[in-house]
């Protein structure tokens, strides 16, 4: 028995230290963990279109809501429905925002592990392992030091003091800093093709976190965020019947494109995404559609915390604002 | 099925409890199942040779002791040539076609000898050995046939041994089919400790060893006199660590069983001499050919030059043992050459050493021997590698290259961090230490009479193994090396 407990422990700490670090680029668990509880207004989830393109402290700065984007890479709904949950069980947001690009992706890509391998360990993380991981990616995900044990040559004494006393707070609240910028020529429809099967399965997910926000008295809105290689008009038209459907509100930014000001020029890091200045502008925007919610507040947010946040984001933008602008160079990248 | 993969580790649990929970006599036929299902998970068709040659030997066994129609030796000698013939169609007919059709077309002669696309089945030339030494045994009259087809047939298949050995003799493991084994904690303990050891041996120090060895050996032409005098003592621990494991797990999942295996290995890296080192390496195949083949032939109970001739045949046959190639011929060879100098050069030798008045028990000079051997069987180590014989030719050509070539810009030629450059360094004086005291000092016996100290051997093990082992997502685990022969 102690045998057992000793190599349990053991495989715990040395799973947790040698894990890569993870601070940016969605499935920021380790940050979110430390945010203060029941204190955050309202939350994002998604793929990289949520994590690269809203910022939390502007809308703080704007409204006073605290917000948080607890989004993954390529992430699938599915995958969303089970972040939502365990994301709930530390908040207790009011509105929560999806972005619905996922309902058009594959059910698997090599995303799934990063999604999970950083989520805390839950009945919201063991589900998922046995669903939407491949047989290849289970090992690892349920036993970590099997995909991590080969870093140990890599080890610095800051992956031990990580890995033992945890992360700090995100101070950029699950947004991912983008400041290059890829100039856009045209918009276009993003080439999806509809899988029914698929696309099926997607809906009922989202059925799921419908009945799981009305269960936790939640606002769940699903939303597809503006870019310039977006769903098709008829793919669109189909997501707000399904979702109309559903009983549960669907918006579409793309709609609000031309009132976002967005230079295209300058405000793009791929066809995808924002860089830092289209997501201000569209995170402003979002700011003062959320007003319209009508909510306090919470009364429990580390309001030091977020002023902590308003001075690292303007830090980040007037460091790159001051400089070029960069090139990104990126590919039109499929999240 | 690999004995470093957890479904071996579930196959062996769940047998051991069911051996365990089976009435006496149902036992032997669990564990010949067992024994049935562990050698299908490689080739379920291979079954049915290995069940051939059982029957052969164990019927001409049977018929030698009753002296059927009255010819003893006619049946000793079908069997041999049953089993024989099966492992020269399976292992040695290609390279026999393909030394036939190079010898005939240096004697400017052309032939098409067909080759044959067969599968070497696993562990063949383990268990055909196993069942012939019975066969001979029985001739000898050293041991009664076996009456039981069961028990025999366990005895050749049975599963911790039957791939990559110890080659076992019926003396050893016959008799201990017919005893009934209770279960005693005691077993499981002694079992455990052998198996974690091995695992170690082969996950951490084999597997990783493995990297540098065939970024090196792979790709001779890129490579220096100096690289390949270090993946040279590499392999040289890669090979032993990896085939010592298999036969500590094998010798530790005998024991959880209630059996023992005889001992393998005993500190071939210590040894003052190539005989010496051939008393300690392989230990089960070395006294096979000592009983079977080296006594046959006249042993040393003969003239000094068939002594030698004697000794060159046994090292010869015993590197094609090994594999049917050139280079394990001429690794035997060596193995044989490097005796053979020995007893001729003794007298200078001892000349020397009364010149310098060194005794033979001189630790200084005992170090230095140690030091000699080890060296001498790298050298030989490099035939036992090579890709082949002229890869083999390259690789001498550059160690011997004066001065040594150097090694080229950084560590990455061995295709591993300087970590696990370290890393391994450190594992190989540990594993060396370790050996010393599990021979010398019956380290087993003392962990497994202290609770707290073989519990925490446990946990080093298994940790290490967890930390540093060669498993998991990118990494090729690597088969047992001498599953080939």
């Amino acid at each position: 028995m102690c045998l057992l407990t000793a190599l349990i422990l053991f495989c715990a700490g040395f799973s947790s230290v040698l894990l890569p670090e993870r601070l940016d680029y969605g499935a920021t668990w380790g940050m979110y963990e430390k945010e203060k509880k029941h204190s955050v207004d309202f939350m994002f989830f998604g793929s990289s279109l949520a994590y690269c393109d809203i910022i939390p402290s502007v809308i703080y700065e704007d409204t006073g809501l605290t917000s948080y984007v607890m989004a993954g890479p390529e992430q699938t709904i599915p995958l969303t429905y089970w972040y939502l949950r365990q994301a709930c069980s530390t908040q207790s947001p009011k509105v929560v925002f999806i972005e619905a690009t996922g309902m058009f992706f594959s059910s698997h890509s090599k995303s799934v592990k990063i999604n999970l391998t950083y989520m805390p360990w839950s009945i919201n993380r063991l589900a998922p392992t046995f669903t939407e991981a491949s047989e290849d990616e289970r090992a690892g995900l349920l036993f970590p030091l099997y995909a991590y044990h080969d870093r140990w040559d890599r080890m610095t004494w800051d992956d031990f003091s990580r890995g033992i006393l945890g992360y700090d707070p995100d101070p950029l609240a699950g947004y991912t800093f983008l400041d290059a910028a890829k100039p856009i020529e045209t918009i276009k429809d993003r080439p999806f093709e509809l899988q029914e099967d698929l696309y099926s399965r997607n809906l009922k997910y989202a059925e799921k976190i419908a009945a799981f926000c009305k269960e936790r008295d939640i606002l769940p809105i699903f939303y597809l965020t503006p870019n310039t290689s977006r769903p098709s008009a008829e793919l669109t038209a189909k997501l707000r019947t399904d979702f109309e459907g559903l009983g549960v509100e669907f918006r579409n930014y793309n709609d609000a494109f031309d009132s976002l000001n967005l230079d295209l020029s300058t405000d793009f890091f791929d066809t995808l995404h924002f860089n830092y200045r289209g997501a201000c502008k569209f995170s402003a925007y979002l700011a003062s559609e959320l007003k319209e919610f009508g909510l306090t507040p919470s009364a429990d947010a580390d309001a030091a915390l977020w002023q902590e946040r308003i001075r690292h984001f303007s830090a980040l933008k007037d460091k790159a604002d001051s400089g070029p602008v960069k090139l990104s160079g990126a590919a039109d990248t499929p999240s | 099925m690999n004995f470093n993969s957890l479904s071996y580790l579930i196959f062996l649990v769940l047998n051991i409890i069911v051996y365990y929970l089976l009435p006496g006599r149902f036992r032997n036929l669990q564990l010949l199942a067992a024994s049935y299902y562990f050698y299908m998970c490689w080739n379920p068709k291979y079954a049915l040779l290995m069940l051939f040659s059982t029957a052969v030997t164990y019927f001409c066994s049977l018929f030698v002791q009753r002296s059927v129609w009255g010819k003893r030796r006619f049946w000793l000698v079908l069997s041999l040539l049953l089993n024989l013939a099966i492992l020269f169609f399976f292992k040695y007919y290609n390279f026999a076609s393909n030394v036939v059709t190079r010898a005939l077309s240096f004697a400017g002669l052309q032939m098409d000898i067909p080759f044959l696309d067969v599968l070497l089945p696993v562990g063949i030339s383990f268990y055909t050995f196993q069942a012939l030494g019975y066969t001979i045994d029985v001739y000898r009259k050293d041991i009664e046939a076996e009456k039981s087809f069961i028990d025999y047939a366990l005895f050749v298949s049975f599963f911790p041994q039957l791939v990559a050995g110890p080659i076992e003799r019926s003396g050893n493991i016959l008799h201990q089919l017919k005893e009934y084994h209770p279960f005693r904690f005691d077993n499981i303990k002694e079992g455990i400790l052998p198996a974690l050891w091995g695992l170690f041996k082969k996950v951490v120090v084999a597997d990783n060893l493995a990297v540098i060895v065939n970024q090196v050996y792979n790709s001779p032409k890129e490579h220096t006199g100096a690289e390949f005098l270090v993946a040279t003592a590499a392999f040289a621990f890669q090979i032993y660590c990896d085939f010592s494991a298999y036969s500590d797990i094998a010798r530790g999942s005998a024991k959880m069983l209630g059996f023992d295996l005889m001992q393998n290995f005993n500190c071939p890296y210590f040894a003052v001499s190539i005989k010496d080192f051939w008393r300690r390496w392989h230990i089960s195949l070395s006294s096979w050919f000592k009983d079977y083949l080296y006594f046959p032939l006249g042993g040393s109970r003969c003239s000094k030059w068939r002594h030698r001739l004697n000794i060159m045949i046994v090292f010869a046959v015993s590197g094609l043992w090994h594999g049917a190639a050139l280079t394990f011929v001429a690794w035997g060879l060596l193995n044989g050459l490097y005796q053979v100098l020995s007893d001729l050069l003794q007298p200078a030798r001892k000349k020397l050493l009364s010149l310098l008045h060194i005794s033979d028990e001189n630790k200084g000079y005992k170090v230095f021997r140690i030091l000699v051997t080890f060296c001498l069987t790298c050298l030989a180590w490099v035939l036992f590698r090579a890709n082949s014989l002229s890869d083999a030719m390259q690789i001498y050509g550059a160690i011997f290259r004066i001065p040594l070539s150097g090694i080229h810009g950084s560590l990455a030629a061995f295709g591993v961090s300087f970590p696990t450059l370290v890393l391994m360094l450190l594992c190989v004086l540990a594993l060396l230490a370790a050996d010393w005291f599990i021979h010398n000092r019956k380290l087993p016996q003392k962990l497994n009479n202290t609770l707290v100290l073989r519990y925490a051997v446990y946990f080093i093990l298994i940790a290490v193994m967890l930390l540093f082992g060669s498993y998991g997502d990118g990494y090729d685990p690597q088969d047992f090396v001498y599953f080939q022969f």
